[in-house]
């Protein structure tokens, strides 16, 4: 979808009402200001919400009880706000003061009333003529720091927006489109750096982590997510025990022949990071290792794909990382974003843990302070002939590459010691065929396909993260894609590919509300509070990936 | 082989003159627009085809377009005839320049009216949209198939030239890893039936 705006029209504009190219209308009547204060104390604000994950913790938790088990039921539309943009959304809403800033698919911006839906400005980012994007021209929204909004574009760019008045600040290039690179992760900030990675781990791509300075743009430091000694420990396991049947031999050999694949490796990071304030660190998950299924090209473990990283948040150095499936070839890779909470070791101590919901179907518990494995949980989907190696004719293996869990950010609840996650069930087989690096193009060394007459479905689930138990399990008619949020009301809200955005009980699975939205709901929800009204809001654009039915509106839900 | 027709394309078109700098409304200078006639002698007015050897470029996606005409430049895709007129192309900048071009345009739309040698027929269709499923079409080529990024737009090609292309994935003398793996299993009949299915849409 393109928005032209005639040269005629935008000197028009700009003639009536002196403003600028790209943001039409008016602004924001209040002042906007996200002190570091502020988006430190972000999760027990619940006004607010002023990170893409609620927190640096990215808990997803709103710590608003006013919706709750006793009456959700009577959960009603305060209002729908329609984009202009009729394409997937993945957007999680900022919102501060009274105003939403919500994002779509091809980098529109829009700043609204949060109580009336009413716009203040629209902000259209005009891509350069090359993009290179994997699962559709998704956006998944801004962060803010101090009176600016941040978002990555398609085209790998990364602008400041003012928050007021819609108006661009700078722009940064951020990498060469036309090698693969893109971004639709919204941004983290903290301490005047924005943090962003990259897509581009289907293009044969280098992956990283840059930092750059909220105030001018420049770059402040660079975190390659693939070293040049890209190699590891040549593992034979993953992190639950299973074999990877690899052929440790033959990749030596190849090694030795085509030297290490670091400058081609993918690695991208598909999700905001998470950061711990006590010790400034960055932790974020990378994603699946280039060309996905084909492992003849990329000798070695392929460090750091597939691996939850932890990086300083002053100097970009590495911490620790941790491995969850080296040598992947299935495309089974670290998409969810790491979730920071106190959780119990193997010695029953609570101790500082990050959790994560891999493609695997597992939701893995890691010493925040080490990054040693502490458990994982119970698979939440069915897993079958796991590892199974690609074939040229196919090899039918479960999860498929969707997985398990998507980028589909979790949600936990510190009460109920749950983290809630969105699954997919997709039978798939997995074909690899080789192909040199096409210079930029998709590179994905083979296919994933699924099965004809096999049933696809979703679930939600509810992992104890103490114990890795299975709480309960919820099936879904579809698989799920789009993430969760959980409150103090004892509910986790999630949405499908059918429209339906539903209420849980947080302690047994039960749905309590549903709402169909009339497009897929597959982006993360959030609250906020605005005159002692709690709300709800959560983006129904539907879904690239999928193929669920797109629409354009952001719908806000509150109590009559 | 795809010779035969196509060499007519060789003989139009390359002594046009490269000098003009001036620019259009639409900000395409003189010379793109020259270059571009040259790419219209086969692929028809604007880049809509009436030629069913030959795809429509109108509305194609950018990407897509200037990444197709890097692969001709680079060898990474062959034809007797696209081959060398990519060679005629200047550097990167005129391959993004002339991709925008046709991209700029209203996009195709084949009518099976206009050509009265391709008729629908809806078993095949049906079959075809089973085949697209289950291959997952849409998650790369758009919702509609009407493309996404660095994905063509595939509803509206012209059906002849799909048929073509999707036979080159399978035969592996077009080179997509991706392509060359969905398309590496199926029968004359099952492209058949999902060029049916596009040519719906």
């Amino acid at each position: 979808m393109k928005h032209k705006i005639s040269p005629f029209l935008l000197a028009s504009c700009l003639l009536t009402a002196g403003l600028s190219a790209n943001a039409l209308a008016d602004e924001v009547p209040v002042d906007i200001n996200a002190t570091q204060k502020m988006l430190n104390k972000a999760g027990e604000n619940t006004d607010n919400w002023l990170h893409f994950n609620g927190s640096y913790d990215s808990t997803r938790f709103a710590k608003s009880n006013q919706i709750n088990t006793k009456n959700v039921s009577q959960l009603t539309p305060a209002f729908v706000f329609q984009t202009e943009v009729l394409e997937s959304m993945e957007t999680a809403p900022i919102v501060i003061n009274g105003v939403m800033y919500l994002t779509t698919s091809f980098n529109h911006v829009y700043a609204i009333d949060a109580k009336t839906g009413e716009q203040f400005w629209h902000y259209n980012y005009e891509n350069g003529p090359i993009t290179r994007y994997c699962c559709g021209p998704n956006n998944r929204g801004v962060a803010i720091y101090e009176d600016k909004l941040f978002m990555g574009t398609l085209d790998s760019s990364l602008v400041a927006i003012n928050a007021k008045t819609g108006k661009q600040e700078w722009k940064a290039d951020i990498a060469d489109p036309d090698l693969g690179y893109s971004e639709t992760m919204a941004p983290t900030v903290a301490d005047g750096k924005v943090i962003i990675g990259t897509n581009g781990g289907e293009y044969g791509i280098r992956g990283f982590v840059r930092a750059y300075d909220a105030d001018t743009g420049e770059q402040l430091w660079n975190f390659h997510t693939i070293p040049e000694n890209s190699v590891g420990v040549w593992a034979e396991t993953d992190a639950t025990g299973r074999s990877l049947h690899r052929d440790i031999k033959a990749e030596k050999k190849a090694l030795e022949k085509q030297g290490d694949p670091y400058k081609t490796l993918g690695g991208g990071v598909w999700m905001t990071p998470a950061i711990d304030t006590e010790t400034d660190t960055v932790i974020f998950t990378v994603g699946n290792p280039s060309p996905d299924l084909d492992g003849s090209l990329r000798p070695g473990d392929n460090l750091y794909t597939n691996s939850l990283v932890a990086i300083d948040l002053n100097t970009g150095k590495l911490k620790w990382y941790y491995q969850y499936l080296p040598h992947d070839v299935w495309d089974l890779d670290a998409a969810s974003p790491p979730v920071l909470i106190d959780a119990k070791d193997k010695n029953g101590n609570v101790v500082p843990a990050v959790i994560h919901a891999g493609k695997t179907g597992h939701v893995y518990v890691n010493d925040r302070r080490t990054g040693e494995l502490i458990r994982f949980s119970e698979a939440m989907v069915p897993q079958e002939n796991m590892f199974a190696l690609p074939t040229k004719e196919g090899t039918r293996m479960l999860p498929g590459a969707n997985g398990g869990v998507e980028w589909s950010p979790m949600a936990y609840n510190p009460n109920t010691q749950l983290t809630y996650a969105v699954n997919l069930h997709q039978p798939m087989t997995y074909t690899v065929n080789s192909t040199p690096y096409p210079g930029g193009s998709l590179w994905l060394g083979g296919a994933f396909e699924s099965i004809p007459g096999e049933e696809q479905w979703g679930n939600v689930t509810a992992v104890d993260v103490n114990t890795g138990k299975i709480e309960w399990k919820t099936k879904t008619e579809q698989p799920m894609i789009g993430g969760v949020l959980a409150t103090a009301g004892g509910l986790v809200f999630t949405g499908e590919g059918n429209g339906y955005f539903k209420a849980y009980d947080a302690k047994t699975g039960k749905v309590l509300w549903k709402f169909n939205c009339g497009a897929g709901v597959n982006a993360p929800p959030v609250s906020y509070t605005i005159d002692g009204k709690q709300y709800i809001a959560v983006a129904a654009g539907g879904n690239v990936q999928l193929d669920y039915k797109r629409g354009n509106s952001v719908f806000v839900f509150a109590l009559p | 082989m795809k010779t035969g027709t196509r060499t007519v394309c060789f003989t139009f078109g390359l002594l046009l003159s490269a000098a003009g700098l001036a620019q259009d409304g639409n900000g395409f200078s003189t010379e793109i627009k020259q270059k571009a006639q040259q790419c219209m002698t086969c692929h028809g007015e604007n880049g809509h085809s009436k030629n069913g050897q030959y795809p429509s470029l109108a509305g194609q996606k950018t990407t897509y377009l200037y990444t197709q005409l890097q692969n001709f430049m680079q060898g990474r895709r062959k034809d007797p005839v696209m081959t060398p007129q990519a060679q005629t192309i200047k550097d990167k900048e005129q391959a993004i320049k002339l991709a925008e071009y046709f991209s700029h345009f209203e996009p195709f739309d084949y009518s099976v009216k206009e050509d009265g040698g391709f008729q629908l027929d809806p078993d095949k269709v049906e079959k075809g949209r089973k085949i697209a499923k289950k291959n997952q079409c849409a998650s790369c080529h758009g919702s509609g198939l009407t493309g996404s990024g660095s994905m063509p737009r595939i509803s509206g090609q012209q059906p002849a030239y799909l048929e073509e292309e999707l036979k080159a994935f399978r035969d592996g003398t077009r080179h997509a890893s991706v392509m060359n793996s969905v398309i590496g299993d199926m029968t004359n009949k099952e492209i058949e039936a999902l060029v049916h299915y596009i040519t719906s849409l």
